[in-house]
């Protein structure tokens, strides 16, 4: 697979984002070198791609999530 | 009364939006390597499962058919994919919505409007796959599914909750028999699902203009997965018509499903088995296509009391070439249903319609369908029939025929002329009764053999006025008593002494 990649909301600064990766790194136990790509369209939280896995914080995603339950 | 509501729905959502938890979603992704002829190659999803849906950037939506080391191979149902992007397994199978809201639309294999009705609200969906009944959820099939088709009725009865093959070349009025089966369930609480497999839409319309001029649309789901549709489109849509038809099976309903055809449906999966490399057999189709029609065919079922005794009654049409039944497809749906009913070209171009071939034509299920009625009347109808047609190929070279042959032959050419109908002139069983109860006395010997149709219809429309009360009789119990049977024949006696005043006595 390919260079893992990190979406993240533009309200995150540089500090956020390199304790983001850092914890990403100590879980998965290997080192991680992301493409960063801030994306407002998140509103907030973290998309992660890594290894064909996707780690979803969004709040777009969670806002989603509760149109889905609301109409359930 | 009013705040009172608001305040219970305001509650209720601030209780539905309290209760969510927000939490870290994780799932797997793969990634687009390849996309030709609608068969995408995806590199990752390693535990995604064989027939998942799965989510394209950008709304597209495919089937996973194929699963190998490192990646899955997907048929694409609909839009359109770039490579290198993002696919996402829904943990899914394909799914169609249901219920009665989508009676008198059309909608296309995933439940979308094809008409100008607008949203369809339903409330349920259903997977388009699901396995078939178990033995013990079934039933004995007893009940007859009428056609109003004469031929059919009489000699190949359809029951409720069978698998009747309809076959024949192309323009032998394959869909024309369909239609007029869907046609006479009309106000017989007979729910009907038409699937249309890659059709042409010109037909399609006038397939729905002649069921909504009929009247029939009211208790019609037509499905239509159109030639211009991807092949996977294709591929789901009977499977999709007998999960609509199965919610209504399985609420207690009597339904009947048209899967037209089924030919057209194996050529679209081996383009997409052929596309996904998978090996060749016979006539280049794959080695599961047998499976891939016995599948769905199995689903038809006529369910046990304790499951709402409600039936699924399917009707596959399948398209031959130049008359050959043995090809692989047509004696694969043979095997598989419970009986066919054979169309001829040279019939057809005779002027008979329908141009059923009778000796070829069978129901396995058979007289247990047939209401007493019926079986009262069409015992032997089927051998006159056969010797007919014999006693007609020798009888072409003008050789010397006695006076029994020559009667034969006389009331042969009679009951030929009775079995055919247009598309729109169904009978109902008392009609259908009281025509062969006619044939079997010799009634209509006595008429010319061109006016055997006007001489039927004013029989027919003879015994609604003077005989109404038995021609209901019939129709509600479905049983011929020995008086209504001496009532008819008086009838028909006094039909034969008052034309005959009215027109000279017949020859």
């Amino acid at each position: 697979m390919k260079k893992p990649v990190l979406m993240i909301a533009p309200s995150f600064d540089d500090a956020g984002i390199q304790a983001v990766c850092a914890a990403f790194s100590e879980c998965l136990g290997k080192p991680l070198d992301f493409d960063i790509i801030k994306d407002e369209k998140l509103i907030g939280g973290f998309i992660a791609m890594i290894d064909g896995k996707v780690y979803d914080t969004s709040f777009t995603s969670q806002l989603n999530e509760i149109q889905r339950q609301m109409n359930q | 009364m009013i705040d009172s509501t608001f305040a219970t729905v305001g509650s209720f959502l601030k209780q539905r939006q309290s209760a969510f938890e927000p939490d870290t979603n994780i799932y797997e992704y793969g990634e687009v390597q390849s996309y030709s002829d609608t068969i995408v190659q995806i590199n990752g999803l390693s535990n995604c499962r064989y027939g998942e849906l799965l989510e394209f950037e950008g709304g597209a939506y495919g089937l996973t058919l194929d699963l190998h080391i490192g990646g899955v191979g997907a048929a694409l149902l609909n839009g359109k994919v770039a490579t290198a992007s993002v696919v996402r397994p829904t943990g899914r199978v394909a799914e169609v919505s249901v219920g009665e809201e989508l009676l008198g639309r059309v909608i296309d294999p995933l439940g979308r409007p094809l008409d100008d009705g607008g949203e369809i609200k339903t409330k349920k969906t259903r997977p388009i796959e699901s396995p078939a009944p178990s033995i013990m959820d079934r039933a004995p099939v007893d009940t007859a599914l009428e056609t109003g088709i004469l031929s059919i009725d009489s000699m190949i009865p359809i029951g409720r909750g069978q698998r009747e093959l309809i076959i024949g070349d192309r323009q032998t009025g394959k869909t024309s028999i369909a239609l007029s089966a869907i046609m006479n369930q009309k106000d017989r609480g007979v729910y009907c699902v038409y699937c249309a497999i890659g059709q042409k839409a010109s037909t399609v319309s006038n397939i729905v203009h002649t069921l909504r001029r009929a009247g029939a649309m009211e208790n019609t789901v037509v499905m239509a997965a159109f030639s211009s549709d991807t092949a996977a489109m294709q591929y789901i849509a009977p499977y999709a018509a007998c999960a609509v038809a199965e919610e209504f099976m399985y609420s207690g309903k009597d339904v009947l499903v048209v899967y037209d055809d089924l030919s057209k449906h194996a050529v679209a999966y081996r383009t997409m088995s052929l596309l996904l490399r998978r090996p060749s057999g016979r006539e280049a189709y794959p080695g599961d296509v047998f499976y891939l029609h016995s599948r769905l065919l199995e689903r038809a079922a006529k369910l046990s009391p304790e499951n709402g005794g409600g039936s699924l009654t399917a009707l596959p049409i399948i398209e031959t070439m130049a008359g050959d039944i043995s090809a692989y497809i047509p004696t694969n749906v043979i095997s598989i249903t419970d009986g066919q009913i054979y169309l001829e070209s040279e019939l057809f171009n005779a002027g008979m319609r329908p141009a059923i071939n009778v000796g070829l034509s069978v129901s396995r299920v058979g007289r247990a369908a047939q209401s007493q009625a019926m079986r009262a009347v069409s015992g032997s109808l089927r051998l006159d029939v056969a010797q007919y047609r014999e006693m007609a190929v020798f009888a072409q070279f003008g050789a010397d025929i006695d006076e029994v042959t020559a009667d034969m032959l006389r009331n042969g050419e009679r009951l030929m002329e009775l079995l055919k109908q247009t598309q729109d002139q169904l009978f109902s069983l008392s009609e259908q009764v009281a025509i062969l109860l006619a044939v079997s006395t010799g009634f209509f010997k006595s008429y010319d053999k061109q006016d055997i149709n006007k001489v039927r219809a004013a029989l027919l429309s003879y015994l609604h006025k003077n005989a109404g009360t038995i021609m209901i009789n019939i129709d509600t119990t479905g049983k011929l008593s020995e008086e209504d049977r001496e009532d008819l024949l008086l009838a028909f006696g006094r039909f034969t002494a008052e034309s005959g005043e009215q027109h000279g006595q017949p020859d």
